[in-house]
């Protein structure tokens, strides 16, 4: 190691981490002595109050919206920084590596394989419009469905070559859908407020009667689950996107 | 109850080796791959919290709406912080990327930002 | 059900100790694919659906990807980098070497080296 003193520090802080660690560890109560009103009262709400079946999606986007809101801009801001600092001044498509710009045909890929990989784009698409819709009702939702929908694309990439994927996925569009994604979920939380309700109120329709559950029961939470769904998949498709191109640079001559 | 420690332990296991691993890294690629094991110390754990012996998921669109569900707060607070995680990650190495290029190197020793 | 937990507790153990002290960054995604899977499996064991389909999609797919392509890209800078050190220096090269993007955040009038590794053996980088 070059630095002998670090390590030093390293083993020093590491077993002080573990002895502290190990002794809060065995004063914590057990899972049986914790009584869990929060969650006692969640699980019992979520279906009689928000009509919705799916506690976790019910506490994401309306008991703990507002934390959500928080996530939701960490990941905005996240992509926004990687498209920053990848973004590209000389690219020239017409002098990248052919090897890269497609793949499938560069490692000889049959053409039955390359078709096979094309006929599954459809049921992917379509699974992770179903996984981000019935968010509410089973596991699943925005954030799960949205990187679903995002490989998407890729498969395009791997079957056909980058230029289609670049024309699937146009980023002047996607940056605007992103940025509405993101928008759509803090106006939501907003319009509670022109009803004289508090920022993030379930202000919409959460459906008729006792036990009328389906896609469009629980009023705001299948909306932000929507809008999140949006955001997560035009972000994933704009790392793709913005990574793929990153490697895909032109290539200096004679390497 | 066993499993509960048996978590606390992999918790703590996990946390320890990924920061020895970040500490000790020669490369930024694989620093940022030991980050993402520090954090799936912290799932670990939650996870770990969050459970009940005998319960069940906290989706009642199959079943009967119980007490015997498991606490769907902490799985909600898992949920986001793993797709925030792969986006922090993506800027890493966005990070890593740059600084292959302004100075040549991966090696965490080497690198010097003030130099240009 | 305990069996299974106490089992998948190990083997998310053993897979983090893995992906750490495999060093190599293009052998490491695997492992760390394999850590994610092993993940999503533990989420769904410990009664998380939503979890696990939210760890499946990102540890096993998108985060394994991103640094696949960020390896790939860093490996065609070393290229770049290795052949500019090979070409004779020229002083009318010295302003276009890092590309058009680059030049705006470095000195025009730069004398440094291009990079620290594989230096040529007559300049050695603590005489600086």
């Amino acid at each position: 190691m070059r630095h002998p003193g670090r390590m030093g520090i390293f083993f020093t802080g590491a077993a002080a981490v573990a002895a502290l660690y190990a002794l809060s560890a065995i004063r914590l109560p057990g899972p049986e002595d914790v009584r869990g009103e929060y969650m006692r009262i969640i699980n019992g709400e979520c279906v009689t109050f928000r009509h919705v079946t799916d506690a976790v999606t019910a506490v994401n986007f309306d008991f703990r919206g507002f934390d959500t809101l928080g996530e939701e801009f960490i990941l905005f801001v996240s992509v926004m920084g990687t498209l920053v600092l990848l973004r590209q001044t000389d690219a020239k498509p017409g002098a990248w590596a052919p090897d890269a710009l497609s793949p499938g045909r560069a490692v000889g890929a049959s053409d039955a394989l390359r078709v096979w990989i094309l006929a599954m784009t459809g049921p992917t698409v379509l699974f992770g419009i179903y996984t981000v819709i019935h968010g509410q009702l089973t596991p699943g939702g925005g954030f799960q469905g949205g990187v679903i929908l995002a490989t998407a694309p890729l498969l395009l990439y791997l079957a056909e070559s980058f230029d289609v994927f670049r024309r699937i996925t146009s980023h002047r569009y996607l940056e605007i859908v992103e940025a509405v994604g993101a928008g759509a979920y803090g106006v939501i939380g907003l319009l509670a407020l022109f009803r004289g309700r508090e920022f993030m109120a379930n202000i919409f329709h959460l459906g008729k009667g006792g036990n009328d559950i389906n896609l469009f029961s629980g009023g705001t939470i299948p909306v932000i689950n929507a809008a999140v769904g949006i955001e997560v998949t035009a972000g994933f498709v704009l790392l793709l996107y913005a990574f793929l191109q990153e490697m895909l640079e032109r290539k200096e001559a004679g390497s | 109850m066993i499993y509960f420690y048996a978590a606390m332990a992999v918790a703590a296991w996990l946390f320890l080796v990924g920061v020895y691993g970040i500490v000790t890294s020669r490369n930024l690629i694989h620093l940022c791959l030991c980050l993402v094991v520090v954090q799936a110390s912290t799932y670990v754990l939650l996870t770990a919290v969050g459970y009940r012996p005998g319960g069940i998921a906290p989706i009642f669109a199959d079943v009967k709406q119980t007490d015997k569900a498991v606490d769907p707060v902490i799985q909600a607070l898992m949920l986001t912080d793993i797709v925030v995680e792969a986006t922090v990650v993506a800027l890493l190495l966005a990070l890593t990327v740059q600084i292959k290029k302004k100075t040549g190197t991966l090696n965490p020793d080497k690198v010097n930002l003030m130099r240009g | 059900m305990i069996g299974m937990q106490l089992a998948i507790l190990a083997i998310v153990a053993a897979a983090g100790g893995a992906v750490v002290f495999t060093r190599k960054p293009g052998e490491q995604v695997v492992g760390a694919s394999f850590f994610g899977l092993m993940l999503a499996l533990m989420f769904f064991i410990f009664q998380a659906p939503d979890v696990a389909l939210s760890q499946l999609v990102i540890g096993a797919v998108a985060l394994p990807l991103m640094v696949l392509l960020a390896i790939a890209k860093t490996r065609s800078t070393q290229m770049r980098q290795d052949h500019e050190r090979e070409q004779p220096r020229k002083p009318e090269r010295e302003h276009g070497r890092h590309g058009p993007d680059e030049g705006r955040f470095s000195p025009p009038d730069e004398e440094r080296p291009p990079a620290d590794v594989r230096q040529p053996p007559g300049r050695p980088r603590e005489a600086r």
